[in-house]
């Protein structure tokens, strides 16, 4: 169903039937239709920024030395009888030094650990590129004052920060769980079948550690931005929380000995809880649960931060 | 100053002689010339004809490119005119943290007061604009309408003779509006000059009869709505005229040397006359020699509004 | 039966201390609506409940048989904010399209009907560019064309002519004349220009600290003026002003231009102003009755309720 204005015949219509106003019929969905929609303008208005491509360039290059670094140890793992192998077509190497390269220094070996690895170093790339987006996605609508334009329509406060946070997550999720899950299959792949059932478990690992990240970092984003609207103070704001805070954080722990110390540092805390997922135990550092409950506290705030900023606009 | 150098300075609390003004490849103002005595002048305008940028070089907030602009016969440019105008900006300027009371004061002491004399003059301005009692609130909080007032307030601090007010109508509600239209009044009456613009026609009929229309950059018609009028006094005038049996008025009216061409409905005709200062004689003798009973009887384009929708374009009532 | 346009039996809302509007009741029938007000007269308060945007604290009610309260009336009156509240960097098309998301059309309707609802509002030329070019008159009428996507059967309009100049004025109130007299869409027109609701509505309703102080149509609310004129004659007003003084015809204003307001004698018909016009060498160029204004019947009421 979607119109029941008269079937006009392009001969005989005059530019006036044409501008007349035409009647639409059709059902309208509810809100979250509507937060599906403000997701998808985000990520749209994200992919038309160069920047954006650029820095997913860099994590696709990590994601890419973690892919080929594990096609290369199967691949030496197969040469193991030879003297030497040439990497890159000239310079040899003992297959069985290779071996223990990518096995011990970069865990390639498709365990906890190489996920555990990839989510770090992407994770890195991840916060560069929140921090530059952030006040494109949220920041904007504050500053252009076009909140009145989504909140008069039928989503509420919560749709359009359930909206935005998608979008947040929907990246963190591209960057970081989406190449741990491809880097799974295809470990399992060249490895053998048994290796889905013994590592079974990493899968709802990875997505758990995906979850934690995409859940923390969107809504903490998306308040942050509602708060600091430019990107220059906003990269000012995360690199405080994901750079100055940690280094205070390791600084104290190892000066006072107690680990306690990284529960302020929020990604050391995402960090262990993601391990914790992976199956990883870590030593000198706070316990899982903890972390999580600093985690679950960062969320349910600014959870509370963006419902007063939203709640405050005046629509009429 | 001898008596009639005074009085020529008089008529000319504002001048525009040939000024221009253009930014970069876009032209605000085109070649204007204006002068201006006391009382209440409306600048009318469809958007973007360079009112805004008339006020400003009014104001001294721009140098003229070609021409020049006098206050008083100073440059409006120089500093010491600044002494003789307030201006009402139409974009909101604040420090939203501040009191509308603290952000008058502010002015006033930028004005050169001292601060006793400051604070007396902002309440004394505040009081002038309805904004007693409620000027102590934050600025951030402020409707459209106590904005405008508070910018007012700020225009009148240091008594100018001549106010420069860019649509200080807009978005203030009908009791403000009157209230405002009575200031305006009180200050035409006080012989300063007032050069308004706005897009609020009734309005501005209620002030002055003495308008300057602009149109894409240029001046088009300066002088009274009457003077105005009569530019067009040659053009075919519509004329609803009420009456019972008017198909029978209308056949005679067809007949006559004045009437161009007429619509007749049931009950009411609309007669477009080619001279009508002819046609009116012509009609009242008509009226009251066949006795017609005609219960209403209005030339439908002959308002303010529809004259400046000859210069303008694009205007007609619905 | 359509449901009324708005039905509020008692509905009163308070923030803390303040009362914004009290026990108000309201029976409208779909029209066009102008809603009128002082500032701090509740207007705002009341566009909220009208929106589900806030409950009301007590009392109940219905616009367009939906209960107050409820997000769908957001979905069944489309919205024009008075403040600009565009989304920067989309295109005019795009802006839109997403409205119509918004307001739960199905994507590919919404980006259909954008295009469709911008050539009627006249914007086709316009459609590819972004919100940040748009002149004043094309920003208010993109606002409109976002509330007009879904095709609601009532549009909610807040200062819908503000910033314009003339002639775009003239244009935005022929269109909402249209819409509402011709599409069958309610308006609640809400503005400070009463002659903007003079010519669009049929409907006032004129709140006043937060109470509806009168309800009706144009016509039943101003009060029609037996024997007042207004008059405007050519040719010589001193002796016509002369011929009113002896023949009992009351001048109330006179413009200096020959344009008067003034009170005739019982018994007078239009015809005798005629006649006197023509007696004292005068012609008519204007004779219309000087009933109430829209403008003079708002600041009696309000200043008689104060």
């Amino acid at each position: 169903m979607t119109s029941d204005a008269p079937v006009f015949h392009p001969g005989h219509a005059s530019p006036e039937s044409l501008l007349r106003y035409r009647p639409w019929r059709g059902s309208l969905g509810g809100p979250w239709r509507g937060a599906l929609a403000v997701a998808r303008l985000s990520l749209a208005g994200l992919i038309r920024r160069k920047l954006v491509w650029v820095l997913l360039a860099f994590a696709a290059l990590i994601f890419l030395s973690f892919f080929f670094g594990q096609y290369l140890l199967i691949w030496a793992v197969g040469q193991i009888n030879e003297e030497e192998v040439r990497v890159a077509g000239f310079q040899r190497v003992n297959p069985n030094n290779l071996i223990r390269d990518l096995n011990k220094e970069l865990k390639l070996n498709g365990s906890a650990e190489t996920f555990r690895n990839l989510f770090w170093y992407e994770g890195s790339i991840l916060i560069v590129t929140l921090a530059f987006v952030g006040a494109q996605i949220v920041g904007n609508d504050f500053r252009h004052r076009s909140l009145p334009f989504y909140l008069s329509k039928p989503l509420a406060g919560r749709h359009y920060i359930a909206g935005k946070c998608l979008a947040v997550s929907a990246i963190v999720l591209a960057v970081t769980a989406l190449p741990a899950m491809i880097l799974f299959i295809e470990y399992g792949l060249l490895d053998g079948w048994e290796y889905f059932w013994r590592s079974g478990l990493l899968f709802f690992g990875i997505l758990g550690y995906g979850a934690v990240l995409a859940a923390t970092l969107s809504l903490l984003l998306v308040a942050v931005t509602s708060t600091v609207q430019k990107t220059a103070p906003l990269v000012m704001v995360w690199s405080a929380i994901f750079i100055l805070i940690p280094r205070v954080a390791q600084f104290l722990a190892v000066e006072t000995a107690s680990p306690n110390w990284r529960l302020i540092d929020l990604w050391n805390c995402a960090y262990v809880v993601g391990n914790r997922m992976l199956g990883i135990t870590l030593d000198k550092q706070p316990s899982a649960g903890a972390s999580a409950a600093i985690l679950i506290a960062t969320c349910v705030c600014s959870a509370v931060i963006l419902a007063r900023r939203v709640k405050a606009v005046e629509v009429v | 100053m001898t008596e009639s150098a005074a009085a020529a300075v008089d008529s000319r609390l504002l001048a525009f002689e040939d000024a221009s003004k253009w930014y970069g490849p876009v032209i605000g103002v085109n070649q204007v010339s204006l002068a201006l005595g006391p009382g209440i002048t409306g600048l009318v305008g469809a958007n973007g004809a360079g009112k805004s940028t008339l006020l400003k070089l009014a104001t001294g907030q721009l140098k003229p490119d070609l021409g020049s602009v006098s206050v008083f016969g100073v440059d409006a440019w120089d500093w010491r005119a600044k002494d003789y105008f307030g201006y009402c900006p139409d974009v909101d300027a604040f420090y939203e943290e501040m009191s509308g009371a603290a952000f008058v004061r502010t002015i006033a002491r930028l004005c050169g007061y001292k601060a006793g004399e400051a604070a007396d003059l902002a309440s004394a301005a505040l009081e002038r604009v309805g904004m007693t009692g409620r000027a102590g609130r934050r600025i951030r909080g402020y409707s459209k309408g106590m904005r405008q007032r508070i910018k007012l307030a700020a225009a009148l601090i240091h008594d100018p003779p001549l106010v420069v007010l860019d649509e200080p109508l807009s978005g203030i509600d009908p009791v403000g509006r009157r209230e405002f239209l009575e200031l305006f009044l009180a200050l035409a009456g006080q012989n300063k000059c007032l050069l308004i613009s706005s897009h609020e026609l009734e309005a501005l009929e209620k002030l002055t009869d003495h308008v300057a229309v602009m149109a894409r950059g240029r001046m088009v018609a300066v002088g009274t709505l009457a003077t105005i009028r009569d530019l067009f006094e040659d053009m075919p005038l519509s004329v609803r005229i009420d009456c019972p049996e008017c198909r029978q008025l209308a056949a005679r009216l067809i007949t006559w040397d004045e009437v161009a061409g007429l619509d007749a409905g049931s009950d009411s005709l609309i007669v477009r006359a080619r001279n009508p200062r002819q046609f009116f004689r012509a009609f009242t003798r008509l009226v009251c020699d066949e006795g017609i009973a005609v219960s209403h009887f209005e030339p439908l384009d002959d308002s303010a509004h529809a004259i400046l929708g000859y210069l303008l374009g694009g205007i007609g009532k619905t | 039966m359509d449901p009324a346009l708005l039905d509020l039996h008692h509905v009163s809302r308070t923030f803390g201390p303040l009362t914004a509007l009290d026990d108000v009741s309201l029976n409208v029938p779909p029209g066009r609506l102008g809603l009128l007000g002082p500032n701090g007269a509740g207007k705002s308060t009341l566009l909220k409940l009208l929106m589900g945007l806030l409950p009301p604290t007590t009392g109940s009610g219905t616009v367009l048989g939906q209960p107050l309260g409820c997000w769908r009336l957001r979905q069944m009156v489309g919205f024009m904010p008075e403040a600009d509240a565009l989304v920067p960097g989309l295109q005019g098309v795009e802006y839109v399209a997403l409205a119509g998301e918004l307001y739960g059309m199905p994507r590919s309707q919404a980006r259909r009907r954008a295009h469709e609802v911008l050539t009627y509002l006249e914007l086709e030329d316009a459609r590819y560019r972004k919100l940040e070019e748009y002149s004043t008159g094309m920003k208010q009428r993109i606002k409109l064309a976002q509330s007009l996507i879904h095709d609601p059967p009532a549009l909610l309009l807040d200062e819908p002519t503000s910033g314009l100049d003339p002639a775009g004025r003239d244009a935005m109130l022929r269109l909402l004349l249209k819409l509402g007299r011709d599409h069958g869409k309610s308006l609640i027109l809400c503005t400070h220009l009463l002659a903007d609701v003079e010519q669009v509505c049929d409907q006032v309703v004129i709140l006043d600290r937060g109470k509806v102080c009168r309800q009706g149509t144009v016509a039943e609310l101003c009060t029609t003026r037996k024997d007042r004129y207004r008059l405007q004659v050519q040719g010589d007003p001193a002796g016509f002003l002369v011929g009113c003084e002896a023949a009992g015809v009351d001048v109330l204003t006179n413009n200096g231009r020959g344009e008067y307001r003034l009170t005739a004698p019982p018994g007078w018909t239009p015809q005798s102003l005629f006649s006197l016009a023509d007696r004292h060498g005068t012609a008519v160029r204007s004779l219309t009755r000087d009933d109430e204004t829209l403008e003079e019947m708002f600041h009696r009421v309000i200043s008689h309720d104060q």
